[in-house]
């Protein structure tokens, strides 16, 4: 157990380096198998970690990569939480239908039925935009970006039909309009962090980085 | 850095892997390796890929003092030691 978690945080350490130190990944995992039969290889892997996460402000690919994981941890994984516990916790029940429900009118009666109608929609739109989120954040960690940009297309798509039906029951907007500015510029972020990664020296296969 | 540099200038022809200085130094991995990295950057250091000891393991990253690190050494044990240190690392 400890062995292998020896080498799994090792493989971590070797994963936040930069391209052009990763012959040094591979040298430290050379040095882990000596340190393991020695018994001191969980020390000895945890030191490559920190020595690894302490290098990382230094150059490029390591504030590119704590960049993006902060944008994804911090911004859009919460955001992306926050739509689907809202479901959780009732939206869009929660919509207020005193404002069009007129009582005893036939305004207020298909007002109502609309309101029955969509809001499981909108709650199934809003799910689909939370998952569209945890999958721009999983699609960005792994700088797929095509895969990001599909997903944003789907959250941007889900927030506008979120405000287009909001819309249609006559329901204050403000708060979805609030989510589409959001997201807006978490998109512009991201868009700006595919410029910054395309400019990155690309990592180089293991059996060249040996050599 | 200068524990590092008496390590390996006290045998400086020798290529050292870094497990073993860090045996020797105690230095643990994490203040090691980026001092390492460093002093290759700097042309102190210059490293190299042994074939292993033992079947079975991977190469292992091999290090020695370059001429400028051999010279920095020096002066820096020159600067910082007394006669005793010299005559040991000599």
């Amino acid at each position: 157990m400890r062995v292998a978690l020896s080498r799994a945080i090792l493989t971590l350490a070797t994963l936040c380096m930069r391209s052009r130190d990763y012959g040094w990944g591979i040298a430290m995992r050379s040095e882990l198998e000596e340190a393991i039969a020695d018994g001191g290889g969980l020390r000895f892997a945890f030191g490559c970690l920190v020595a690894s996460w302490g290098r990382m402000p230094a150059h490029d690919e390591g504030r590119f990569s704590l960049t993006i994981h902060a944008l994804a941890l911090g911004l859009i994984v919460p955001i992306g939480s926050f739509q689907v516990v809202g479901l959780w916790h009732g939206f869009p029940a929660m919509l207020s239908i005193g404002d069009f429900a007129v009582p005893n009118s036939l305004q207020g009666y298909l007002m109502t039925s609309a309101y029955q109608g969509l809001t499981p929609l909108i709650a199934v739109v809003s799910l689909v935009l939370g998952g569209a989120h945890l999958r721009l954040a999983w699609t960005l960690l792994d700088c797929d970006w095509a895969r990001v940009e599909a997903a944003g297309a789907m959250s941007l798509a889900a927030a506008v039909t979120i405000i287009i039906l909001i819309g249609l029951l006559d329901c204050n907007v403000g708060q979805a309009l609030r989510q589409v500015a959001i997201l807006l510029l978490e998109l512009a972020i991201v868009a700006a962090l595919a410029r910054w990664h395309a400019e990155l020296p690309q990592p180089p296969q293991a059996d060249q980085a040996a050599t | 850095m200068r524990l590092l540099l008496e390590a390996l200038s006290a045998r400086s022809q020798e290529w050292r892997h870094g497990y073993d200085l860090m045996k020797q130094t105690g230095l643990q991995s994490g203040t090691l390796y980026p001092l390492l990295m460093r002093m290759t950057e700097q042309a102190l250091v210059e490293a190299q890929w042994c074939e292993p000891t033992r079947p079975g393991r991977p190469a292992r990253h091999a290090y020695r003092l370059t001429a400028a690190g051999v010279a920095l050494a020096n002066a820096s044990i020159t600067a910082n030691s007394g006669p005793g240190l010299r005559a040991a690392l000599a």
